[in-house]
């Protein structure tokens, strides 16, 4: 089963996205609430792909994303955020991640944009 | 206020309402000069905003309406409005709709408005001041209940 790994600052959002990957048979190893724990939760659990927000205390999620593939450039991560400018999506890819989803978000987005990473 | 700076927010709330919860909003009113008090319903959640220009979103929503938005979007039976997952699905909810609006002053205008975390407030009869800022209030009604949005910005589009 594929382990994932979900960054965001929001309980709501850590409470749907893991129903919505449990239910399509995916694994939430680890849940964090901002960029550095982030960092910190892929290390220990070295996760399949990770779920990363943008706006987030103590550090942001592109800056989580360029720590994480500095070390680790195979690394998977879906950007997953309300913002979806031209500029932060530019940011986010030139980061370093996978693929760029805006929220809100249903089973067909998650699912199809797992599906095209891994 | 320039009505290009309010629509987007009125489209995505009744957008983003429909999309995460399935509720339609019924009627909208148009957008009136705000006096820069606010007597709350009942959940209220703010995000500011800021880039080349500052602004803040307010979405008021009756408890009744707000119960049934945390029942649809968690699938809880009996929500309790006080407590803080369930207070943090307003905040969130706020946060995605200025998002979305955002998203489209920035691709359209340049603004490079970025979102600041939103907070939540509960009280019914609250009364809610904001001086030295230009703001539109919109009325908003639903099946389960009304909901009014304030926008506000501080300066306007580039001409």
């Amino acid at each position: 089963m594929k382990r994932i790994l979900i960054v965001d600052d929001s309980p709501m959002i850590h409470n749907l996205l893991r129903k919505t990957l449990e239910r399509n048979g995916y694994e939430v190893c680890a849940d964090a609430t901002n960029g550095r724990e982030g960092v910190e939760l892929f290390e220990t659990h070295r996760p399949d792909l990770v779920f990363m927000d943008i706006t987030m205390p103590v550090m942001d999620g592109i800056e989580a994303v360029k720590t994480i593939k500095a070390k680790y450039p195979e690394a998977k991560i879906i950007m997953l955020t309300a913002m979806g400018d031209d500029e932060i999506m530019t940011q986010a890819l030139e980061a370093g991640v996978e693929v760029f989803l805006k929220k809100p978000f249903d089973d067909y987005k998650i699912i199809s944009a797992i599906a095209k990473v891994i | 206020m320039d009505s290009r700076l309010v629509t987007p927010y009125i489209e995505s709330t009744v957008q983003i309402i429909r999309q995460m919860t399935g509720i339609e909003v019924t009627e909208i009113s148009e957008p009136m000069p705000g006096s820069g008090e606010i007597l709350a319903y009942g959940v209220t959640s703010v995000i500011a905003f800021a880039g080349t220009i500052k602004g803040r979103l307010l979405i008021d929503f009756q408890p009744e309406l707000a119960v049934h938005i945390i029942k649809n979007l968690m699938g809880e039976e009996n929500p309790v409005l006080r407590d803080r997952l369930m207070l943090g699905c307003i905040a969130e909810m706020n946060n995605i709709i200025a998002g979305d609006a955002n998203t489209l002053l920035n691709n359209e205008y340049g603004l490079g408005l970025r979102l600041a975390p939103p907070m939540v407030v509960t009280g019914k009869n609250m009364m809610l001041a904001s001086s030295k800022v230009d703001s539109v209030t919109v009325l908003g009604r639903t099946d389960y209940g009304d909901f009014k949005l304030n926008i506000a910005f501080q300066g306007g589009l580039p001409s």
